[in-house]
């Protein structure tokens, strides 16, 4: 058995969303039965933006619930899609008269299940759009790439453009703007577990690192030998830099995090060498959030995401926003959760 | 001969008693190939039709409600995928009574195109599709109603047995690639017994 602080495997979610729910009372509430996470004090005259996937990534996606950002957050069981009724559920609780965008990660399972909740939705006579994001550059097909740490840059962004009172086309192309301008690279110094299976999902020797990590646990692309933070930071930046063809001058945003397990220690060592390391490649970084976002359970790494921005992003990334993490009052270009 | 409330709710009902009796058997091939948690939760799925089956007389609402219980409780791929296949069946038979062979036909095109669209999957793939096609395929109005789904059973059938030898390409069981070769996909099995109870069920 591995070690967790738990109650009972199974309930693991909602208790866990019980929580969070408890120490935000005046932001988001829960409806136990389906595990949806809304917002309070939703507005009628804005489109509605929900999201949803496994648990497991905490502080994703509740966290990330309130004014300028999400109305619903759908938590499945830990790295399980949450099931099509689910998804219904929070579409007809947020809808509005502008339309319910769901923005989702690359994962078959959330696909299946948000487009079928989706017509079911649209029965109903509520307008909805897909926006599926893949920002993960650790696999070389484009169709393949997974959902990651962009996917709450998305939320940010597009919740922002939402609270303005935009139509959901354009909170869509703003949301597709931000993934196609947006790349993340993840490794492991360690694997995770999922409660319920009780064992590691992969495992790594001493003095390896495992690149091009999933937010699932599952195996990266490469294997390669322990490196310190700087050299760590500058490997990862490169496969980005390179993949987003991003060059000296340009304007980024820039997401450092650890995957869960990692000490804040380490997550600040690493977050100002990767801020050094863009330095001397001469990019200019608007802002940058240094934290946790989109973790995979007690996993010991790091992630980065970097995207490019022009001065619609930045506007909408710099609006008011308050959630249980991101808290952005004007002037506020440094998140750290 | 033509297709009432009454024809979908026994269409239902078997389904419901196949699947349920073979729960062990749907595991059990899942062992092979999947995560072997399929024969519970589709059971489940179809058990908890009991509820809906005697609240309407309306073809599309019947099969709105029984496509919403399923995916409600068998959250699976295969329940959402199924549930959403009867809602779309119900969806296009708004406002019918009752329906001709030819309108049956289309509905199940419609549900091939629902599941299509949603899953992502292509007929050859190993999936239910294989059984869904030549279903639909037979369904045509040359002979008598009984005979036609009689044909239509039987290429079902052969669907189902023809995903032995395929390997998968989509889902989990294309994570075991050519080893997925030799085992029946449980999809295919669960459509191919969901189908076949209708020819108890012709007046």
């Amino acid at each position: 058995m591995i070690k967790k602080i738990l109650n009972k495997p199974g309930e693991e979610v909602r208790e866990m969303l019980e929580g969070l729910v408890m120490a935000f009372p005046e932001l988001i509430e829960l409806d136990p039965k389906y595990n949806n996470v809304y917002r309070k004090f939703r507005k009628k005259d804005k489109v509605a933006i929900i999201t949803g996937g496994g648990s497991g990534h905490e502080p994703a996606y509740g966290g990330f619930v309130g004014y300028g950002m999400l109305d619903a957050a759908i938590a499945g069981a830990v790295f399980t899609s949450p099931s099509t009724m689910q998804i219904y559920q929070a579409i007809k609780t947020v809808a509005t008269e502008k339309g319910v965008l769901s923005l989702i990660m690359n994962y078959t399972g959330d696909k299946i299940n948000f487009k079928a909740a989706m017509k079911l939705a649209e029965d109903d006579g509520i307008k909805t759009e897909l926006v599926i994001s893949n920002d993960d550059v650790a696999l070389k097909d484009k169709q393949m790439r997974r959902g990651t740490t962009i996917t709450v840059l998305a939320d940010k962004i597009a919740g922002a453009a939402a609270e303005e009172g935009m139509e959901i086309t354009e909170v869509k192309r703003i949301a597709q703007k931000v993934i196609e301008n947006g790349r993340d690279v993840g490794v492991a110094l360690t694997p995770c577990s999922v409660p319920a299976a009780g064992k590691y999902s992969f495992e790594l020797k001493e003095d390896e690192i495992e690149f091009g990590i999933g937010i699932h646990g599952e195996p990266g692309v490469q294997r390669i030998k322990y490196v310190p933070s700087a050299k760590l930071a500058k490997i990862m930046v490169d496969k980005l830099v390179e993949d987003l063809n991003v060059k000296k001058g340009d304007e980024i945003i820039v997401v450092v995090q650890g995957t869960g397990g990692t000490p804040y220690m380490e997550k600040l060592i690493f977050y100002r060498d990767v801020m050094n390391y863009l330095n001397s490649l001469g990019l200019k970084t608007y802002a940058s959030w240094v934290g946790e976002f989109l973790t995979s359970i007690e996993m010991q790494g790091a992630r980065v995401a970097i995207l490019k921005v022009d001065e619609e992003i930045k506007r909408l990334f710099s609006a008011p926003a308050l959630t249980p993490v991101i808290k952005t009052v004007p002037m506020a270009a440094t998140v750290m959760s | 001969m033509s297709f009432d409330v009454e024809f979908f709710r026994c269409f239902l009902k078997q389904a419901s008693i196949e699947i349920q009796k073979n729960e062990k058997l749907l595991t059990e091939l899942d062992s092979e190939i999947g995560d072997s948690d399929f024969g519970v939760n589709i059971s489940r799925g179809f058990k908890a039709l009991d509820k809906v089956l005697n609240s309407t007389n309306e073809i599309w609402e019947l099969l709105d409600k029984a496509g919403k219980t399923i995916m409600e409780e068998a959250s699976g791929t295969f329940g959402t995928l199924f549930g959403s296949m009867l809602v779309a069946m119900g969806r296009i038979s708004k406002g019918k009574k009752e329906l001709t062979l030819k309108e049956l036909k289309i509905m199940f095109e419609e549900a091939i195109k629902t599941v299509e669209e949603l899953g992502g999957a292509k007929r050859g793939q190993k999936t239910f599709l294989d059984v869904l096609y030549p279903f639909t395929e037979n369904l045509e109005e040359k002979a008598q109603v009984e005979t036609v789904l009689n044909r239509a059973l039987k290429a079902a059938e052969e669907g189902m047995n023809s995903t032995k030898n395929m390997v998968a390409t989509i889902g989990r069981a294309s994570y075991y690639g050519e080893s997925s070769r030799g085992h029946l996909d449980p999809g295919a099995v669960a459509m191919y017994l969901i189908l076949k109870g209708i020819k108890d069920c012709l007046k």
